[in-house]
């Protein structure tokens, strides 16, 4: 919860400075202890004020429009300004702060029933009894005995499942930032880096011991090793798809090319990878799943 | 037209650190910010904000530039920073000028020193 609100704060900064340095932020806070974090999350709550109010030049700026440019460019209209006024971004934060205390305060005076703002309010229904006069005779006690079952929710299942999977495999903890057993796009974009925080060795690739693999090597014959290793990586969705030569390991360029593998997985097209997407199709058909 | 070290002076706190950490071997900002917890004795706790914010400007000012990390290293994400050669003068003369801030402060003190009759 405290790594998601960190990288909420990290992702409020401007572009730039997030793209450069949002990934060291991270693990830094990823090493800071636990009695540090709120020192972490102060400074980095002045950083964000700090870089929107104080560091303009670092800012990307709007598409400049050169003034000797010809008013239509292969027949596509062009859209020109005459003035480069922009608002001053103090400006920006006291107007934003403004919006949030009117917000607040209108907020308030529904929540506390007040009778004399009612009126001035837009959208405000007000319930008139004269209009649909309602004839309680009618009802009978027969009308009442319908009973409604419901199912077991079938996505609780699959989180039911999912939860001892995501723990017991490193790749999809690491993928999984907000611990929410689900890939956001976010999350599926951020996989190259989440990635080479498992490797371990610093050899630039992720064999299958690293993505979550135990097995003593000694214990197992040479040729039955390279098998089970193979097969491991091939019987879990997210490794299959990130290992996409096949050859039981998840490359550098593999890694590089992280997002757009997983991002096969998706199915329903949604943008996101839900459990029952990344759960082995023969686990979901033992638990009943499938 | 090369810039001069004197334009930058003097170092707000937090550069002047960053500065020191960097005058040995190049680090990333965890090791930046271990580096100037040690150099203060645990009195000037850099948070990541205000490093990297410092590291932004100072590498645009050509002070510190980033460079590869160690061989053992290489395939990590972090990234490493070094002390440019400006980036050495400007500490130079901030060191020197620190040093005349010292020597001026020293001398003042001995003179208010209450003299035996």
């Amino acid at each position: 919860m405290l790594r998601w609100l960190y990288i909420q704060l990290i992702w409020l900064h401007p572009a730039p400075f997030r793209w450069r340095f949002g990934d060291d932020m991270l693990d830094d806070f990823d090493r800071s202890t636990l009695r540090a974090k709120p020192r972490y999350f102060a400074d980095a709550a002045a950083s964000l004020a700090r870089q929107w109010l104080l560091r303009p030049e670092f800012r990307p700026e709007s598409m400049p429009v050169a003034a000797d440019a010809p008013l239509e460019t292969l027949g596509a209209p062009l859209f020109q300004t005459f003035e480069t006024y922009k608002p001053h971004p103090a400006a920006l934060f006291q107007g934003g702060l403004l919006a949030i205390l009117s917000i607040s305060l209108v907020v308030l005076v529904i929540g506390k029933g007040g009778g004399v703002a009612r009126p001035f309010l837009i959208g405000v229904h007000f319930s008139s009894p004269s209009l649909l006069p309602i004839d309680r005779n009618s009802m009978t006690g027969s009308d009442l005995n319908t009973t409604v079952k419901l199912g077991p929710d079938p996505f609780e299942a699959w989180l039911k499942l999912a939860r001892p999977y995501f723990t017991s495999m490193p790749v999809l903890g690491a993928l999984d930032a907000d611990r929410d057993l689900t890939l956001s796009p976010w999350e599926i974009g951020n996989a190259p880096a989440a990635l080479r925080k498992l490797d371990i060795n610093y050899d630039g690739k992720l064999t299958p011991e690293e993505c979550g693999l135990h097995i003593d090597p000694n214990s197992v014959p040479p040729a039955l090793l390279a098998q089970l290793r193979q097969r491991f990586m091939s019987y879990h969705p997210a490794l299959a798809a990130l290992d996409t030569d096949h050859d039981g390991e998840i490359s550098s360029w593999e890694i590089e090319h992280a997002a757009r593998s997983l991002r096969k997985l998706d199915r329903n097209h949604d943008g996101y990878l839900t459990a029952d997407e990344l759960i082995p199709f023969e686990m979901a058909v033992h638990a009943g799943l499938r | 037209m090369k810039p001069d070290p004197d334009d930058y002076l003097p170092l707000a706190p937090a550069t002047l650190h960053i500065l020191l950490s960097l005058a040995g071997e190049p680090m990333h900002g965890y090791g930046i910010m271990q580096e100037v917890l040690r150099q203060s004795d645990g009195r000037y706790n850099l948070g990541p904000g205000t490093l990297y914010d410092n590291l932004q400007r100072l590498m645009k000012r050509r002070m510190v530039e980033e460079v590869a990390g160690p061989a053992a290293e290489e395939s990590s994400r972090r990234r490493y920073y070094r002390l440019s050669q400006l980036g050495r003068g400007v500490l130079s003369q901030e060191i020197a000028r620190l040093e005349d801030v010292v020597h001026e402060g020293r001398a003042r003190l001995r003179a208010l020193k209450p003299r035996r009759a």
